[in-house]
């Protein structure tokens, strides 16, 4: 029998001490247990790629809702954002068969809304998303970022943008990580309300990028008319009814068109109805005859300073409520959007 | 006669209440008195304005009110014998109207009933005073007037506008056609949730 005799050599010892080193390191740190989170960015940062848009072409399904309204469903084909200007973009609201009802297209510079079943072509300048209105969003917002769900398959980051007055329509916005693109989009009522909310199914991501593809193409003879403010016979028509000169906007958020308007008869007044759509949510714009009184309720109202005077802000289920006057007519919004938005609106009613 | 002696006859002049002889001796000052020319032409002036200014409307109902007044006044009066001194219901009528119609004020023998003591009173009234009460009450009138077209307009008007609108699936209306099928609601619903 050999016998054998153990010799403890120095370089077992470091080995041995590694060794352990190891070992309390897996135990200290479970990252056997789960998966190792991606660091949080700054939240700033993420939200200005969101308003910036993403930088690569992008094809998707879009579900979008708001209030109770129903689902409706939205193919959207987007071209690269070019440095400093709008996107080309192309949405069509389809039915179950894919044939589309309603098509928003955009150069960059114009916007055409063309709807197939009344074969009528809204068209006015592209809104974009201005400079100053993305100043105001960092203004009016507390943002903070969180990690949100997968979105059609893809990673987000999840920012909440709460108004600092506490009045007005809040954001939830789900991002793509990697393409900065907002793939989820929730309106926040000042009551934790979610009244309207838009979710790509799907999203690809392209590398070709051809912007003539994006172009509208109306069926011939399709009736062309402003994408803001309506035809000079309606306008007379109004002015004859009302007594009064009536104010439209210069820039609505991308999408919306002057659907209409309409005379409500309230004891010996009339109020101007003009009604506005992007195919999903509704936006109003109310007039009054010079001397009228409002009552915008007392719901969180507060005080909006404006080029034209002091407005006033407070919210309802609807959305946001903005009331101010401009040379003698009273006005007031009602939308689902942010305060920002409709501040911005208000400045651009001439 | 000094200026002083011709303020009232000036007056009366610009009125054509002067006989000839005083209509004389007006015209005879005024050319030697710039003064009293000044006054005579301030006078015709205010003349003309008052006469130039329209006269306030009553509102349309005051003539059924009065009426309604006076008849409930006469039919009191009927019912309750009518005493010594005190006055009739259409006297009762006159005399609440007294105190607004300046020129017209005459005292009243206070009865024992509140409506003759206020009567009365009214009655007492100079006619500035009754002018004054006038003016009043044309001003309460008309600021109720004002007020009722001022009332502000709720929001709810407003509202129930922009639902109706929103509610109607402005543009691309696929409730009215059968051949389009709106998305599922759980296309918005996550498979998973937030961290």
């Amino acid at each position: 029998m050999r016998r054998t005799t153990s010799v403890i050599q120095p370089g077992s010892l470091l080995a041995a001490g590694l060794c352990g080193a190891a070992l309390a390191l897996f135990v200290l740190d479970p990252a056997w247990a789960a998966p190792k989170k991606a660091a949080l960015p700054e939240a700033s940062e993420v939200l200005d790629d969101a308003l910036r848009g993403p930088e690569s072409p992008f094809d998707g399904t879009v579900s979008v809702r708001a209030g109770k309204g129903k689902t409706k469903k939205m193919a959207v084909r987007c071209a690269r954002v070019p440095a400093g200007g709008n996107p080309s973009c192309r949405r069509e609201f389809v039915d179950a068969k894919g044939a589309s009802l309603l098509v928003f297209a955009t150069d960059g510079s114009k916007e055409w809304v063309f709807d197939k079943k009344l074969n009528k072509v809204w068209e006015g300048p592209a809104s974009g998303y201005p400079e100053d209105l993305k100043k105001a969003v960092r203004t009016h917002y507390r943002v903070s970022i969180s990690t949100g769900a997968r979105v059609a398959g893809r990673e987000t980051w999840k920012l909440e943008l709460k108004p600092r007055s506490g009045v007005g329509v809040g954001r939830r916005l789900w991002v793509d990580r990697d393409r900065r693109l907002v793939l989820k989009d929730e309106s926040i009522l000042p009551d934790g309300t979610v009244a309207a909310r838009s979710r790509f199914s799907r999203v690809s991501f392209r590398e070709d990028d051809d912007p003539a593809a994006l172009r509208l193409e109306p069926a011939p003879g399709a009736v062309l008319v402003g994408r803001l403010t309506p035809e000079p016979a309606v306008l007379s028509k109004v002015r004859e009814e009302t007594g009064f000169e009536p104010r439209f906007p210069s820039w609505l958020p991308t999408g919306y068109v002057l659907e209409g308007v309409e005379l409500i008869p309230h004891k010996d007044k009339k109020i101007l109805h003009c009604r506005y759509s992007d195919g999903a949510h509704a936006l109003s714009l109310f007039q009054f005859p010079p001397r009228s009184k409002l009552d915008l309720g007392t719901k969180d109202r507060r005080e909006v300073r404006l080029a034209s005077g002091t407005g006033f802000a407070s919210w309802t289920e609807d959305g946001g409520v903005l009331g101010w006057s401009a040379g003698g007519t009273k006005l007031v919004l009602v939308a689902l959007l942010g305060p920002e938005v409709l501040e911005h609106i208000a400045e651009s009613v001439r | 006669m000094d200026c002083k002696g011709f303020e009232d006859l000036i007056s009366a002049y610009a009125d054509g209440e002067t006989t000839g002889e005083e209509a004389q001796l007006v015209e005879a000052h005024l050319k030697a008195c710039r003064a009293c020319g000044r006054r005579l032409a301030f006078i015709r002036r205010s003349k003309d304005i008052l006469a130039s200014m329209p006269a306030p409307e009553a509102p349309a109902d005051l003539k059924a009110a009065l009426r309604v007044a006076a008849a409930q006044a006469e039919a009191r009066s009927r019912a309750e014998p009518e005493r010594p001194g005190s006055p009739s219901g259409k006297a009762l009528a006159a005399g609440a109207l007294a105190g607004a119609l300046p020129g017209r004020a005459e005292p009243r023998p206070a009865g024992p009933t509140l409506l003759d003591r206020t009567s009365a009173w009214m009655g007492t009234l100079s006619p500035r005073y009754g002018l004054a009460f006038g003016l009043a009450a044309f001003l309460l009138v008309g600021l109720w007037f004002e007020r009722r077209q001022d009332d502000p307009v709720p929001i709810d008007v407003m509202l129930s506008a922009h639902r109706r609108y929103a509610l109607a699936q402005p543009l691309a209306r696929t409730d009215s056609d059968p051949g389009s099928v709106d998305a599922p609601a759980d296309d918005l619903e996550d498979d998973e949730t937030d961290d």
